[in-house]
């Protein structure tokens, strides 16, 4: 009897988790490189949406002019960067920006941060709106994973 | 098949599978003592890179390095592994990290093995690469970055020497018009003192896959 009840508790517990309101939206991992251009930084970051599908419409810095989605293309031995006018987030699914990947480029920096320095990035999602990520920057060559 | 007996099939695979490789290799020092003296056919099979068939010959390059010397590519790498890449310093992903992650290893190897390597950086954009600012660029990577310049139709035919698709510069997709693209051949080439490249590395290859091979090829290709 005991056991019955705990098994139509825990049923009710899950259909109860089921029906509350669905995971957020997350932005995970946030990384990116102190850059050794004056003018460009590379950033990365996981984006992780339980949700229906999304789109990252826009990004911004307030260290940079400006922020762009760039994708590492390989044809014929030459790698290009494409530029993305918005990146898709599939419904139930992830978009990892990684080098030589995808990653998010800042342009015209308004001043050179270091190694170790923590950025601000605003993240715009058409569905889930802004998500504000705090972005820690590693020296290149200290990301022996890449 | 018992879970456990998977498990410790997978696990026997992992450890055995050319593909896979634990995060816990040696460290660049002890492996360059361990490459010393294996016979050749071992040393090859161990290699990270790609390799070439047909190798490919050592381009008559003739370039301008970042101090304003003329640099023979042929001459001035003759009997040294020459790690040739064209890139430019505007780019943010793949050739700082390509380069950071050479210099990185390079740093912690023997002196023995660094001597008979050189790191040759040829720009793909000479316009915004200025000499001071390509050798500020490579001065992160380490000491031993030779920095080559030149005018558009020496790199593109430079390029196509190494047998390299040349780079592209790209439409501007930001309102400067100095802020363009420029797409280019992302792999390190490895001429051995041979003066021909059996191997090159893509984009991708770990400070642990340099660490593995740099030794080797500086002892040069083993045939």
């Amino acid at each position: 009897m005991a056991r019955v009840r705990l098994r139509a508790a825990l049923a009710l517990t899950v259909a109860a988790a089921c029906a509350g309101p669905p995971t957020p939206l997350a932005v995970q991992g946030a990384f990116g490189f102190a850059p050794l251009s004056p003018s460009e930084a590379a950033l990365y970051f996981t984006v992780v949406n339980p949700g229906p599908v999304d789109t990252l419409l826009a990004a911004e810095a307030p260290i940079a002019a400006g922020a762009m989605v760039h994708r590492a293309v390989t044809e014929d031995g030459v790698t290009r960067m494409d530029h993305l006018a918005a990146l898709e987030v599939p419904a139930g699914g992830r978009v990892e920006l990684r080098p030589g990947g995808l990653h998010l480029m800042l342009v015209e920096l308004v001043r050179q941060p270091a190694p170790g320095d923590t950025l601000d990035l605003v993240l715009r999602f058409a569905r889930a709106g802004e998500r504000r990520v705090r972005v820690p920057l590693l020296a290149y060559g200290d990301a022996p994973g890449y | 098949m018992t879970p456990a007996r998977l498990l410790s099939l997978l696990a026997f695979a992992a450890a055995t599978l050319p593909g896979c490789r634990p995060a816990d290799r040696p460290a660049a020092s002890s492996a360059a003592a361990s490459e010393a003296g294996l016979p050749a056919a071992v040393a090859r099979n161990r290699l990270r890179g790609v390799v070439l068939d047909p190798a490919q010959p050592k381009p008559d390059l003739r370039l301008t390095t970042v101090d304003g010397q003329p640099f023979d590519f042929r001459r001035d790498t003759k009997g040294k592994l020459a790690l040739l890449f064209f890139g430019y310093t505007h780019c943010p992903d793949i050739c700082p990290l390509h380069m950071a992650n050479l210099g990185r290893v390079l740093q912690g190897l023997p002196s023995e093995v660094t001597s008979r390597i050189v790191v040759v950086f040829v720009t793909t954009d000479p316009e915004r690469d200025t000499p001071a600012r390509l050798k500020g660029w490579l001065a992160n990577f380490g000491p031993g970055f030779v920095g080559l310049t030149g005018s558009s139709d020496q790199i593109r035919n430079a390029q196509l020497a190494a047998q390299l698709m040349p780079a592209i510069r790209e439409l501007p997709d930001s309102a400067a018009p100095d802020a363009y693209l420029v797409s280019h051949a992302a792999q390190v080439i490895a001429y051995t003192s041979d003066d021909l490249a059996h191997i090159v590395y893509p984009f991708g290859i770990r400070q642990q896959d340099w660490a593995n091979d740099l030794p080797i090829l500086a002892q040069g290709w083993p045939e």
